[in-house]
């Protein structure tokens, strides 16, 4: 008994710092961000409370439901797209070949960038003027563009897809070699073709993985801030505000920080369903 | 055998695309931060003379196309690593006894303890972001690095806490058990026997913290505009929004802030899929 009170102290001091910190810039800013979602506060102004109408007022107002439909199509299109070219990828890595080790240290690379750095590599490559994709589409007769302009989502999806599936490749073939030698050879057996053996025997064994990985893709795809910022600032117009730059917005230009509360809220329920299901699915 | 060759050929074909893909825009990155800034004019593909021109300009204390505001580059270098090296040591200490704690011993509410350290590794930055900011004026700390480090915390507790709960489940219980039937205290055992097994993940404990702070940008962005504390992420991005770009100086700032944490990636390589997924997150 006495020896059970030691440990449980113990265990209590080795988790103050932990948890310190944990409240200190992690709960306690999440119910502040909650309290203030029922207040009316400008930057240099006192804390009105007004109930639910922040909530009102933005569910009524079509920027947000632009900033939704904008949040909604970039994860639509980033996340699918990442996945795919991740399997494909993954499988490129799987074919055991001298290049393996190598290719996979290359792979990583756009990943291992810091994202402001390759954010700033693209601006450049999308300049109208200066870039060097207009170099290419130009010299293979193509045609000359205004990518960011004409093309601001795309633009984005690109550059963010770059990023990220070097991350789901990898994390996809650790996967892959898990996989035992022995499916793949009975069904080898039984003469099933490539792509019958990647149905039946790859896929099904990969669906955990690719769950939780989707899962944590929709979730950092959600949350991305600093690509979009750097390439288009949410613009043109509405076209590229996803929810973040929005927040962002609402915090520092119109400094209307019950506003951006209200928004950060709104998140919260789709981000907790995320967490949750990653949670469950890695336990269970 | 020609569906194997032309497996084969398609093989070799994917691979060379996604090469050139993945290749193409560092390629273009280090190419621009050698040449001199008349060729971004010409949007030369290969570079038509070398020069170490753009990295001595980041070097030199006041220059026209590498400083901002009057402020060389090694500034933001240096602010840049006072501020990662800060969160990694703090974030170590922290982490490794919070980590063992959930891992190891047996107390009330260990799992509400675990879910909590969970969600706020996986809670999207941006929701944070106007209530760190509030938090962080309010202790008037912004433009300060005590400001900044203390929100990259928010991210790198959480998660190297859950990195280390993970290494820890890993290591035998006997190990200590043995050396505390002998008499030592948990402490001892762990300073004793367990930290010295765990450095190789204390290593990448330190780098997953480090590239964290070395990578940031939103929180630097919203808690410094001072130049003379500017870390190199935002620093860069007040060169870019300025009205002359300079792009061959941009792309060595880029070269110079990427080698660090590519070199770091490429060491713990096979440690970071596993940490980021699955491994860390064994319930």
């Amino acid at each position: 008994m006495k020896l059970k009170t030691r440990e449980t102290l113990t265990a209590y001091s080795l988790l103050i710092p932990t948890f310190l910190i944990i409240f200190f810039v992690n709960f306690y800013p999440l119910f502040r961000v909650f309290y203030l979602s029922f207040f009316k506060k400008i930057v240099g102004s006192e804390e009105v409370f007004i109930g639910f109408k922040n909530y009102i007022s933005l569910f009524a107002s079509d920027i947000f439901w632009k900033v939704v439909t904008a949040t909604v199509i970039f994860i639509l299109s980033a996340v699918p797209l990442k996945m795919l070219l991740g399997i494909g990828l993954a499988l490129i890595l799987n074919k055991p070949s001298k290049l393996r080790p190598i290719l996979r240290n290359i792979i990583i690379l756009p990943w291992a960038l810091p994202v402001y750095v390759s954010a700033y590599v693209w601006v450049w490559l999308y300049n109208p003027s200066l870039g060097l994709l207009n170099k290419i589409t130009e010299t293979l007769g193509l045609g000359h563009y205004y990518w960011l302009q004409d093309y601001p989502m795309l633009g984005i999806v690109i550059v963010n897809v770059w990023q990220t599936v070097p991350f789901v490749a990898l994390a996809i073939l650790a996967g892959l070699q898990s996989i035992k030698q022995e499916l793949y050879e009975a069904a080898a057996i039984d003469g099933a073709a490539t792509f019958q053996i990647f149905k039946y025997v790859t896929l099904p064994s990969l669906k955990q993985t690719l769950y939780i990985l989707t899962a944590l893709q929709i979730l950092w795809t959600f949350g991305e801030f600093v690509t979009i910022w750097i390439l288009t600032a949410g613009g043109p117009g509405y076209a590229t505000k996803t929810l973040p730059i929005y927040i962002y917005e609402k915090t520092f230009i119109s400094q209307d920080l019950g506003m951006a509360a209200t928004l950060s809220v709104i998140a919260l329920p789709i981000f907790l369903m995320i967490v949750i299901y990653v949670i469950r699915s890695l336990r269970g | 055998m020609r569906e194997n060759e032309l497996w084969n050929v398609t093989y070799y074909i994917a691979v060379i695309f996604m090469l050139f893909i993945i290749l193409f825009p560092i390629y273009a990155m280090v190419k621009q931060s050698l040449v001199y800034e008349s060729e971004t004019y010409k949007r030369t593909l290969f570079p038509e003379s070398i020069t170490l021109e753009n990295y001595l300009n980041l070097a030199r204390e006041v220059s026209q196309a590498g400083s901002v505001g009057a402020v060389g580059f090694h500034i933001f270098i240096r602010n840049s690593f006072i501020i990662s090296i800060s969160v990694t040591l703090i974030t170590l200490f922290i982490s490794t006894f919070g980590g063992y704690s959930l891992a190891r011993l047996n107390f009330r509410g260990k799992d509400i303890c675990s879910l909590i350290v969970v969600i706020s590794y996986l809670m999207p930055a941006v929701v944070l972001m106007v209530p760190l900011y509030i938090l962080i004026v309010s202790i008037n700390l912004q433009n300060s690095f005590e400001g900044i480090i203390l929100a990259l915390l928010s991210r790198s507790v959480p998660f190297c806490t859950w990195f280390m709960v993970g290494y820890f489940k890993a290591i035998p219980k006997e190990l200590e058990e043995v050396a505390m039937i002998d008499g030592a205290s948990r402490i001892t055992a762990l300073f004793r026997i367990i930290l010295p097994l765990s450095l190789p993940s204390l290593v990448v404990n330190m780098i997953f913290s480090f590239t964290l702070a070395w990578n940031d940008f939103i929180y630097s962005f919203m808690l410094i505009d001072k130049t003379q504390l500017l870390p190199l992420s935002v620093a860069m991005y007040r060169l870019i929004n300025g009205e002359f770009v300079p792009w061959s100086t941009l792309m060595a700032g880029g070269v110079i802030a990427s080698l660090v944490p590519v070199t770091l990636f490429l060491i713990i390589q096979k440690y970071i899929i596993a940490g980021l997924t699955a491994g860390a997150v064994k319930g």
